[in-house]
């Protein structure tokens, strides 16, 4: 601990409070991205920070402790999907509603990607990252990132302008 | 586009019941962790302590029956004097007596009560100079010969010229020979139980001596013993 502390003097140690008041938000979110389900989405986010609770380490910096956040939230995620074996594809579009369906559109445009596009889109249009960040955070290569992205983004334009072309008619 | 999905994003709202829900059981977690960490110290303490007890025990407590090796595992009888102060012990071998303390206050015991008691006599000895408490002498404890058993206890000797006779300190040993003419005495004990107190345990004709000493230096004591010797 005094190693770390020496190697990073900024090193930050957060509280439960801390913890929850900083990264719900991103935790959740990218939960219910993800499992697209928000009883799922809760769970997920429970074991989340009771995992942060078992850690018991110091972080570098508020970006470190933001990164390791993500990082567990698709842990659990993928760990769900396993153990669930129900890997989400575009049908699942019915697993989450909100109340006011107008409010939400490019996000179940969004929800009805595949499970990899639909992260990385989170990730670098809400959360801001790089796509440097994100190949770090999910550990693939950047390359990868910048094919699922552009993938991504191209399905989603394609299901965009059908929307409006059904809204035309 | 991503404008807009960034807004529908921030709209969505984490449930309060849910940020709640999930604080009191990290919180809940966290006294948890802490009690165990607490009763692992404790436990760690206990454990410790015991070993630390145990060890130290075996160290200073001395064995059940330091006789044993004195007499060469024969069986001692006891003979309990009329204060109940002491016990002197005669080995069934060689009708050695031995004296022995109750407390550990080391009672002192008067020529008489050992002339009666062990039916030996006991040279009168005194030196000019030497406080009340320092001419005192007296049978005494064989618990200490217990104590150090195994380290403390060695027989060793003597021929009829010589008596070499090792003093063992805290911190060093001091050796100083004297030589005794004539008397045929072996030296089966020494140890000194601080600084002013000292121990010997002698053997002539059969009979064993025990000296114990307070309130002097260690070259006082060996003159009393050479004295001692000297007036068997």
């Amino acid at each position: 601990m005094f190693f770390r502390k020496d190697k990073y003097p900024d090193a930050i140690s957060l509280s439960n409070e801390e913890a929850i008041d900083h990264f719900s938000d991103t935790v959740y979110k990218v939960a219910l991205n993800l499992v697209k389900n928000e009883a799922d989405a809760q769970d997920i986010f429970q074991e989340v920070f009771i995992r942060f609770v078992k850690r018991e380490g110091t972080y570098d910096s508020m970006e470190h402790a933001k990164a390791w956040f993500i990082r567990v939230t698709i842990n659990c995620c993928n760990s769900f999907f396993t153990k669930n074996q129900r890997q989400s594809t575009a049908e699942l579009l019915v697993d989450i509603s909100y109340e006011d369906k107008s409010q939400h559109e490019i996000t179940y445009l969004v929800q009805a990607l595949d499970e990899k596009y639909r992260v990385v889109i989170h990730l670098y249009y809400y959360e801001q990252y790089a796509i440097k960040e994100i190949a770090a955070l999910l550990e693939e290569n950047e390359n990868t990132i910048k094919t699922r992205l552009a993938r991504a983004k191209k399905e989603l334009k394609i299901k965009w302008e059908a929307r409006e072309h059904v809204e035309s008619i | 586009m991503w404008n807009q999905y960034k807004d529908e994003q921030q709209n969505i709202e984490v449930p309060n019941s849910l940020k709640e829900d999930t604080l009191q059981k990290m919180n809940t977690m966290t006294v948890k962790k802490k009690k165990v960490f607490f009763q692992w110290q404790v436990i760690t303490t206990v454990c410790a302590f015991v070993i630390v007890s145990v060890i130290g025990y075996q160290w200073v407590v001395p064995s059940a029956d330091p006789y044993t090796t004195f007499v060469d595992g024969k069986t001692i009888e006891e003979v309990t004097i009329a204060e109940g102060k002491l016990v002197f012990k005669k080995s069934e071998s060689n009708d050695r007596y031995f004296a022995e303390t109750r407390d550990a206050t080391k009672t002192k015991v008067t020529k008489e009560q050992f002339e009666m008691e062990a039916q030996v006599t006991l040279p009168d000895i005194s030196f000019p100079g030497f406080t009340s408490d320092a001419k005192a002498w007296y049978i005494d404890t064989m618990d200490v010969l217990g104590a150090k058993e195994g380290t403390a206890l060695y027989a060793f000797v003597h021929d009829k010229q010589k008596i070499n006779m090792t003093i063992t300190t805290e911190d060093k040993t001091v050796k100083t020979n004297s030589t005794i003419e004539g008397k045929d005495i072996a030296v089966f004990y020494q140890e000194v139980l601080s600084k002013t107190t000292y121990v010997v345990l002698l053997s002539y004709n059969s009979l064993s001596y025990q000296i114990t000493m307070q309130g002097v230096n260690q070259e006082q004591f060996i003159r009393y013993v050479i004295n001692f010797i000297n007036l068997l």
